[in-house]
């Protein structure tokens, strides 16, 4: 017998709202969450906005001496995991030896690695403090949050960028269903880094103003922050201890696409297979399918070949299927993204409703499907997918179901 | 019925060779690949030795690829892909290419191109940030120029867990196996040496010689070690399906079989390992190979110098062991390869994979006394004896520490 893998804690540091209420309250409102980045300087840039957290207090969430010690990437995903930990009332209750950690990034402490090569600039590499740059490694910041929770399992770092958080989420159902864990903490976090927002000004991926997914006027991403921690726990468990369950992992498929470094195969190739292949691992069928949570990352590429992949895979099912990109108000938070909107998918299951994409004001011809435009919907959803596509072609689909 | 996974291909390329060929043949020579730095000017720097693979050359491994917008770690990933593909003899074609999967290890790859990239717009100012150098600071393209150079589009993931990185991507890896995603993953470790990440190990002075005063010396278990010296690899195996092997006449070098993992928060606070976490975690991986600790013959030891590290490691080889570690041919290949962070536990994988397969076990680089303090039995020249199973340890400075073991296959 198969063990099964139930979602029970939900936490979330977003641009729209820090823990899960005032984030769902701010997806429901359709809320914009962009604003003129001040994280850094950014007045030679041409992009200025993005979407930056603004109300996030780390003691709220963090001891003195545990803030001395985090860098602020760390700082996230470890407040997103004590939230997410309170929320399943699973403190006291975990066993060390069977809880594991997988978190996704992008960047990791990259704030680190600036800081290290402005100093390395100014005064040269001698000047740079041991203690800063000893906190740059990445697999550090899982195992800051196994140490929080005193979690002896598996602890790994998946930097897959915008798709680690459904790898950290597909990685840590894994270890549940084959007994190796009984709860996991996945997740994934990024900051706003000068070096990423540099590198998407430059590539010209960057909207100006807003993000506006499947829109016949977007122009690009927004990049954003934000962390989403999710506790995964064993289904026999969580029904033992009468834990709240928000849905089920049913599944995850994986897939790259070969084309290229950056850009998305225009054929939707990859997309296409982790589609198949997570409808396949979770014994779903493209009918049982009641909503998407997009990629939707607002630039051209990526929003045309999305939606040519779902037609692809669900054919005439495909206009009747809802499909909503929370980009639109919360920007790309690339190792978030994905982590973020499984938490949105949880809370839309759990809810009956379905977050919108705002900003979506002229349909494109080649984007026609069902986007949730502008306003949420009561939608009552048994069964998402959750799409996450990244650099290197990397695909991954995550499929949730209602808990039955 | 799960499936077997089994290695049969080594990408290899080390500072003590490149290929499977020079890698052995340097190992059970006992030949070092430690020598004076040349990739970056230690003048200002107190230590000046680590492992290169100093004659690496994307263009000889990779002819007609174009490599030279790479960053090095993607240039060393594509190579030990290619190496590994072709000492399987895989053909790539329309029915292969989408049944293999990439599995990489990898912790600081991106680390010297981000700074690159970053110092660049501190300079020159943020024009002068190109966006291909922007793709060469995403992580996850140390497995995704592999995918896209060679076609291969099962699927691709990076895994980062310091030196437990390898073998955390080849038990991952090898799961897409088992569950029928793919036929064969290219799994392992890539990590490189630069100044970026010389100083990350510098600074805090985690290296050998980094104390006025001190010798600059790579000595695993030895009495007077002082820290380690770093190197660098790219090293993948390409685990296959059993029946897909033996279908297709594959040459195996071994069998996957269990592997553990513990995280040690004490250690990790304290930044000192302790031997509780490695205990446990072979312990682990013996459990679910199915074994008994006195049906291993053979440790792939991860000490490397480190003062704290090696002793926690001898001290859980003789917690699982017991009164049979002096059985056990143990040894640490470190002396010879330098720490190679990621990949390290990659090189330890493909060296254990040829003692499997050709009976000899390459010895510890020897010449120091050996710590009394570290209780294990160590051995200067190599070995020739047939064993059955290895266990690959890796231990991490955080705490993490895993092992994973290896079979010839029954």
């Amino acid at each position: 017998m198969t063990r099964r893998v139930v979602i029970t804690g939900l936490g979330i540091v977003s641009p729209i709202g820090v823990g899960k209420e005032a984030f769902w309250q701010g997806l429901m409102a359709g809320k914009n969450g962009m604003s003129d980045i001040d994280a850094f300087d950014t007045s030679e840039f041409p992009c200025r906005r993005g979407g930056q957290v603004r109300d996030f207090v780390p003691s709220q969430y963090l001891s003195a001496e545990s803030l001395s010690r985090l860098g602020s990437v760390s700082q996230f995903a470890v407040a997103a995991a004590k939230m997410a930990v309170d929320d399943s009332r699973l403190n006291g209750h975990m066993e060390p030896e069977r809880t594991s950690v997988a978190i996704g990034t992008t960047n990791g402490e990259a704030p680190v690695l600036e800081e290290y090569c402005t100093t390395w600039v100014k005064e040269g590499y001698q000047q740079i403090d041991p203690q800063l740059i000893v906190r740059y490694p990445m697999h550090l910041i899982p195992e800051q949050v196994a140490l929080e929770f005193g979690a002896e399992g598996q602890v790994v770092m998946i930097p897959n960028a915008c798709s680690a958080g459904n790898w950290a989420i597909g990685f840590g159902a894994d270890l549940i269903r084959s007994d190796e864990a009984d709860v996991v903490l996945a997740g994934g976090v990024d900051t706003l880094a000068r070096g990423a927002f540099i590198g998407f000004n430059r590539s010209f991926a960057m909207a100006p103003e807003m993000c506006q997914p499947f829109d016949k006027n977007r122009k690009g991403l927004m990049p954003g922050e934000g962390a989403a921690v999710l506790v995964l726990e064993d289904l026999d468990q969580a029904l033992r201890r009468g834990a709240h369950i928000y849905s089920e992992v049913a599944g995850y498929g994986v897939s790259c696409d070969t084309y290229h470094i950056t850009g998305p195969d225009p054929a939707g190739r990859g997309a296409v297979d982790a589609t198949m292949s997570a409808l396949k691992t979770s014994d779903l069928r493209p009918e049982d399918i009641d909503y998407i949570s997009a990629h939707g990352t607002g630039t051209k590429p990526n929003d045309r070949v999305e939606t040519l992949a779902t037609k692809k895979v669900f054919g005439d099912l495909a206009k009747r299927i809802p499909i909503s990109s929370i980009k639109s108000m919360i920007g790309h938070s690339f190792g978030a993204a994905s982590a973020i909107e499984a938490v949105a998918c949880s809370m839309a299951i759990e809810r009956g409703k379905i977050p919108p994409t705002i900003n979506y004001h002229e349909p494109d011809p080649e984007c026609d499907l069902d986007y949730v435009p502008n306003e949420a919907r009561e939608h009552k959803v048994e069964a998402l997918l959750s799409n996450a596509y990244a650099f290197g072609g990397n695909c991954t689909v995550l499929a949730l179901r209602a808990m039955r | 019925m799960s499936k077997r996974v089994v290695i049969t291909g080594l990408g290899i390329l080390s500072p003590v060779g490149i290929g499977r060929e020079a890698f052995w043949t340097s190992l059970i020579n006992g030949q070092t690949g430690i020598k004076p730095i040349t990739l970056f000017d230690t003048s200002e720097l107190a230590c000046k030795t680590a492992a290169e693979i100093s004659d690496f050359d994307p263009r000889v491994v990779l002819p007609g690829m174009k490599t030279g917008m790479l960053y090095r770690t993607a240039q060393l990933s594509c190579a030990a892909a290619k190496l590994g593909l072709d000492d399987a003899g895989i053909e790539l074609d329309a029915a292969t290419k989408p049944r293999i999967g990439v599995m990489i290890g990898n912790t600081l790859g991106v680390m010297q191109s981000y700074s690159e990239f970053y110092r660049g717009t501190l300079e020159r100012g943020y024009l002068a940030a190109s966006p291909l150098d922007f793709a060469n600071t995403i992580a996850i393209t140390v497995a995704g120029y592999v995918s896209v150079m060679f076609g291969v589009s099962s699927f691709n993931c990076v895994i980062s867990s310091g030196e437990l990185s390898s073998l955390n991507a080849i038990n991952y890896g090898a799961s897409f196996v088992r569950r029928g995603k793919a036929d064969m993953v290219l799994a392992g470790g890539v990590e490189v040496l630069s100044l970026e990440s010389y100083l990350l190990n510098y600074l805090p002075k985690f290296l050998s010689g980094s104390t006025p005063g001190q010798r600059e010396f790579c000595m695993p278990f030895g009495k007077e070690r002082n820290g380690t010296v770093l190197g660098e690899a790219g090293a993948f195996v390409l685990l296959e399906d059993y029946e897909h092997a033996v279908a297709r006449g594959a040459n195996i070098y071994a069998e996957l079989r269990g592997f553990g993992v513990s995280f040690d928060s004490h250690a990790f606070v304290e930044s000192a390992p302790r031997s509780k976490g490695l205990t446990r975690a072979i312990s682990l991986a013996a459990k679910r190979s199915g074994l008994l600790p006195e049906d291993i013959d053979y440790v792939s030891a991860s000490a490397n110098s480190s003062v704290v590290k090696d002793k926690a490691e001898a001290d859980a080889i003789r917690n699982v062991f017991g009164s049979t570690t002096d059985r056990l041919h143990i040894n640490a290949i470190k002396s010879m390869t330098g720490e190679s962070f990621s990949a390290s536990a990659g090189v330890q994988v493909c060296a254990s994979a040829l003692a499997l397969r050709e009976g000899v076990i390459p010895p510890t680089l020897n010449g120091y006394e050996q710590d009394p303090e570290c209780n294990i039995p160590l051995f200067s020249e190599s070995r020739e004896v047939k064993i059955k199973s290895a266990l690959i340890s890796a231990s991490a400075v955080t705490g993490l520490a895993g092992a994973l073991v290896l079979s010839t296959p029954q």
